[in-house]
């Protein structure tokens, strides 16, 4: 994000030692609370998830609970029970990959469309937004209908003379991108190395030296993985196979039409912030519209597109109303880590093994926002 | 003449009624009753006709009607799973009969044994046997049926049948021979909708292949998941799946029934409230207009499922919270309720002028007929058992093997206890 | 330069679709919704809505969700006013850990406060209250309040405070006549943001309340029932929950476009 203008920092050390006490006196009251409810309350969940809190006596007066270590992580991971876990787990990530891809790229182009034209701007903004004051519930009901196979969606085309559309949006049992959960660690690391050599070429022109530093890493992973990946451990005693569910396209695209506004109404702001004189200096330069955007605009505006990840992967990874809403519990092609923590604690009565779910969520939310927060960190330190 | 006799039976009734009453109504009640139900929207008028009686006999009673509503009560379960983890339980609350209550909440010991109370009341007779047996243990009888609804029953259109020339098919075997024909002429067999539809018409289709006696077995624990018999119905169920419509998952279980309404689809098995919603929504006449059978090989069965009310530990209006069940218990209460709600009542002495054709023909079956336990609705299986059974069935799908689904069915019962 | 404009208004048509669509099913009876298929209502009817404003138990949700969101907003503001002044004014040691620290709260999935939550509030009576959910949300509301605060205080130049005190203004009186018109459309913003995750949020809502706060949200989740399903009353529902999203996003419009601009929102 771009940080705000802050005159003031730099009069920091010339600060006066009451106004120190004051401050912290200020917060101490919200540092303390805050402290106690998240951090007294995560840690209250992890310490439930290494229980063995659930089964039939489960709701009694006193549960008797012990002490299990990481048995339910284990189960849920390698467990033959678990495969409806890591289905969902799989789901959430094509989820957040398709959510982030359809949101932030329908924002950006229209954002791009509409920049320079501050006259309708302040319209298009209120009218994007409107989705967002909606609850997923109104939100999955809406298209719950809309996607009926019989109604809506598909049968828009008759109306221009089209013959139907038959995509069976919510109900498809079809699944592309499978893989076998057994080979995961390869998978994995077939994916650090793509992700490095892609990283590496992009930096080529510009810095070769770090290019190579990339390159080198990502080529000897990835060759040593097609020469020796036998050599892995499985992650799962049988074949199981995962894949990206086509049912889940209905759900991505109501969830894109909620929040696409949104990162439209971000990168509009952060094109606007952008000073008419660099575009003109731009344009002058001999600069066409592309070139503009790809080489000026689009830096300058980096900090929103790691906002906007952050916000939409975070949504994505904790919604359940939606999916609760549009295909209902105990739907395997579109379930989702948040839908199967609420029934496996709230109706399984496995409290130990929901736990154990809402803390791995935990430190997958985390593992997008602690990169992040350290970003931000350093930009406003370097002010 | 008949007027006469029958006019003097309510009396007769009335009066064993009000001598059985006056325990409770000798002392005049006053305080709160808080009842928990996820009961609201077309079924809310049922539940105020009941709270209306009870409000006119307590008049110095306030009832609170919590209602959280959704999802055959997935939302309910997990407030009321709240509010019992933190010691606030309501006074009374809904409950599907069967092992949904016993599995969860009297094995965590947090329920009163109602025998006492069904003893002070004579339900230990009016109600059949086969349901005492369900809704209660060796320790005890832990809820009060307020309904009684079917699960294995199938719905079609008497006219469209004659239309397509087939007859209602009385086993599997039959169907599987009518059915490619119905396939032929582009009409769906057998109408599905979403996924507890799909547990719905698998417990159907397994009690016919099992029968009654290893229907209760396999919940006994004395019939193995992955026995061949057991197997059997994974192999009919692929069969059955067979003739079923492809977009299943998007419909709702009204929606599937529309199917047949529409003439798109021959039949659907559905639980009984299909006939509130054929007779109300669809206003079709029962017999003529929509007509029922049992599900096929089921002939003689009622597979049965139930709400139910029950009284929890520590209940801060313990006496009124009686009274509540004593009315629920009661003729006068259930059949106020019965006809409203579109099921029938669990006692066996109901006034079925009150009731509509489906509910004639259905107390008269549950009267005669081998009484076993739903799955899909919560009587046979505990809770987390029903949650597993999500990735049964999606172990299933996705290989199609019986053999391999028999023996996750078996891991999953073994984790949650069945049987014991 | 026409051609502009072909892909917005195709969006906007891509966007208001699904809620024509909500509308024109709330004026449907249930047969018509669940028989035929059609783009505007045969046979206009207001009986859904007449439903929710005569059944207490539609009603009294929208009236149990103003009133928890309309605390939350209001403790949320007030308590972060403070602190994001702090903030904004004064630096301390550790400042900025301590700023991120806080931001990065709001991040955590509500699921895991659900049950934590529960316990606490039945200990002390506050289950089923109003401000149980208020309180509840403040976990996500506040830390979010004083981030979009921060911004917009940061905005005004010190110079402000300095001038206010040498004219003999003391602290109370500066900060409420003239620091709180200064940030007017931040507290605007802010408030606004409260009011769409309080409004929007079911999860923490739900399994904190039974009858006298149930959110109106939750008692739109009635889905399947024994008798079928009144998709008209419910869509009829969905329209009314919009009303105050869009009447606060109306008034807040204005004020938007700087929030963004600050890179806070």
């Amino acid at each position: 994000m771009p940080g705000p203008v802050m005159p003031d920092q730099a009069i920091g050390t010339s600060m006066r030692n009451k106004d120190r006490i004051s401050a912290f006196l200020t917060l101490l009251p919200s540092i303390i609370l805050i402290g106690i409810f998240v951090y007294g309350f995560i840690g209250n969940t992890f310490w439930i998830s290494l229980s063995d809190w659930g089964g039939a006596a489960a709701l009694a007066e006193n549960p008797v609970k012990s002490y299990v270590g990481f048995a339910n992580y284990l189960d849920l991971f390698t467990g033959f029970l678990g495969g409806g876990f890591r289905q969902d787990l799989v789901n959430a990530v094509f989820y957040s990959v398709m959510l982030l891809a359809g949101a932030i790229g329908i924002g950006l182009i229209l954002a791009m469309l509409l920049d320079n034209k501050p006259r309708g701007e302040s319209f298009f903004r209120t009218v994007f937004l409107y989705p967002m004051s909606l609850s997923f519930i109104v939100t999955g009901t809406i298209w719950r209908w809309m996607l009926a196979p019989q109604g809506g969606v598909n049968i828009l085309p008759t109306y221009v003379g089209l013959p139907p559309l038959r995509f069976p949006w919510l109900s498809s049992t079809d699944a592309i991108l499978l893989f076998n959960w057994q080979n995961l660690l390869p998978i994995a690391l077939y994916l650090v190395s793509l992700v490095l050599i892609i990283w590496g070429l992009w930096r080529l022109k510009n810095n070769p030296a770090k290019a190579l530093v990339l390159l080198i890493p990502g080529v000897v992973v990835g060759g040593s993985v097609w020469l020796w990946g036998d050599l892995l451990p499985q992650a799962l005693f049988m074949e199981e196979i995962h894949g990206f569910n086509t049912a889940t396209f209905g759900i991505i695209m109501a969830t894109i039409w909620q929040y696409s506004g949104y990162t439209m109404a971000l990168y509009l702001a952060g094109f606007t912030g952008i000073s008419q004189d660099l575009r003109d200096a731009a344009m002058l330069d001999g600069a066409s519209t592309a070139k503009y955007y790809r080489y000026i605009a689009l830096p300058m505006v980096k900090p929103i597109t790691i906002s906007a990840i952050i916000i939409l992967s975070h949504i994505s990874l904790k919604m359940f109303d939606l999916i609760f809403a549009m295909t209902g519990p105990d739907n395997g092609q579109t379930g989702h880590p948040a839908l199967n923590m609420y029934l496996t604690t709230f109706r399984a009565n496995d409290f130990a093994r929901g736990a154990a779910i809402a803390i791995i969520l935990f430190i997958i939310a985390a593992t997008f926002i602690i990169p992040y927060m350290i970003s931000s960190y350093r930009q406003r330190r370097s002010r | 003449m008949k007027r006469l006799v029958l006019r003097a039976c309510v009396a007769a009734f009335a009066a064993v009624l009000l001598a059985g009453a006056p325990a409770v109504q000798a002392k005049e009640l006053s305080g709160e009753l808080e009842i928990f139900s996820w009961w609201a929207g077309d079924e809310g008028p049922a539940l105020q006709a009941l709270i209306d009686i009870y409000n006119k006999k307590n008049p110095n009673v306030k009832v609170i009607n919590a209602t959280v509503t959704g999802g055959s009560g997935v939302n309910a379960k997990a407030v009321l799973k709240t509010r019992m983890l933190g010691g606030e339980p309501p006074d009374s609350f809904q409950v599907h009969a069967g092992q949904e209550l016993i599995g969860t909440w009297v094995k965590a010991d947090r329920m009163e044994d109602l025998t006492p109370f069904f003893k002070k009341q004579g339900l230990m007779t009016v109600f059949p046997q086969g349901l005492l047996k369900n809704i209660g243990t060796d320790k005890g009888i832990w809820s009060v049926p307020v309904n009684i609804h079917r699960s294995n029953v199938m719905w079609y259109i008497p006219a469209n049948l004659e239309k397509w020339g087939v007859k209602v098919p009385a086993t599997w075997d039959e169907f599987f021979e009518i059915a490619p024909k119905l396939k032929a002429q582009g009409i769906v067999p057998l109408a599905l909708g979403e996924n507890w539809t799909v547990n719905h018409l698998w417990e159907s289709v397994t009690l016919s292949v099992l029968g009654a006696e290893n229907w209760d077995n396999l919940w006994s624990g004395k019939l193995a998941f992955d026995s061949p018999v057991a197997m059997n119905a994974w192999v009919e169920f692929t069969k059955v799946l067979e003739f079923t419509n492809a977009d299943a998952s998007t419909l709702s279980w009204q929606q599937a029934t529309d199917m047949v309404v529409d003439g798109r689809a021959a039949f659907n098995i559905m639980g009984d409230w299909a006939a509130g919603y054929l007779s109300t929504t669809k206003q079709l006449a029962p017999k003529t207009g929509f007509g029922w059978a049992p599900s096929p090989g089921t002939s003689g069965k009622f597979m049965f499922l139930a709400d139910s009310f029950g009284l929890p530990k520590g209940a801060k209006n313990r006496e009124t919270a009686l009274a509540w069940l004593a009315l629920l218990g009661s003729r006068e209460g259930s059949d106020a309720f019965n006809p409203l709600k579109g099921s029938i009542s669990a006692r066996t002495d109901s006034d079925l002028k009150k009731y509509n054709a489906y509910g004639q023909s259905a107390a008269a079956d549950f009267k005669k007929d081998r009484i076993v336990g739903s799955l899909a609705h919560g009587v046979t299986a505990n809770e987390g058992f029903m949650n597993d059974f999500a990735s049964i069935m999606e172990v299933f799908l996705k290989t199609h093997s019986p053999v391999a689904t028999a023996k996750a069915a078996q891991q999953v019962a073994t984790k949650n206890g069945i049987g014991k | 330069m026409k051609t502009k404009w072909i892909v917005p208004t195709l969006y906007i048509i891509f966007l208001l679709l699904p809620i024509y669509w909500l509308l024109n099913m709330s004026l449907k009876n249930n047969t018509e919704i669940l028989s035929v298929f059609s783009l505007w209502p045969q046979d206009l009817t207001l009986d859904n809505y007449r439903v929710i404003f005569n059944d207490p138990s539609w009603y009294s949700g929208y009236i149990n969700s103003m009133i928890y969101v309309s605390i939350n907003v209001v403790i949320s503001v007030s308590c972060a006013l403070p602190a994001a002044y702090a903030f904004s004014r004064y630096s301390f040691l550790g400042d900025k850990h301590l700023f991120f620290w806080l931001l990065s709260n709001r991040m955590a999935p509500p699921a895991v406060f659900a049950l934590p939550f529960f316990q606490l509030y039945s200990s002390v009576g506050l289950f089923d209250t109003h401000l149980a959910v208020a309180l509840a949300h403040c976990l996500f509301n506040l830390p979010l309040a004083v981030w979009i605060l921060e911004g917009f205080m940061s905005g005004i130049p010190k110079e402000i405070d300095e001038t206010a005190f040498i004219d003999g203004y003391s602290f109370p009186k500066f900060f409420v006549k003239i620091f709180i018109p200064n940030i007017a459309s931040g507290i605007g913003v802010t408030a606004f943001f409260c009011f769409m995750f309080s409004w929007v949020e079911l999860l923490l809502a739900r399994t904190l309340t039974s009858v006298n706060a149930k959110p109106i949200s939750a008692i739109m989740t009635r889905t399947v029932s024994a008798s079928g399903l009144d998709w008209g009353v419910l869509a009829a529902a969905g329209m009314l929950t919009i009303v105050p999203g869009a009447l606060v996003i109306w008034f807040v419009r204005n004020h938007i476009a700087k929030g963004f601009a600050l890179g806070r929102v």
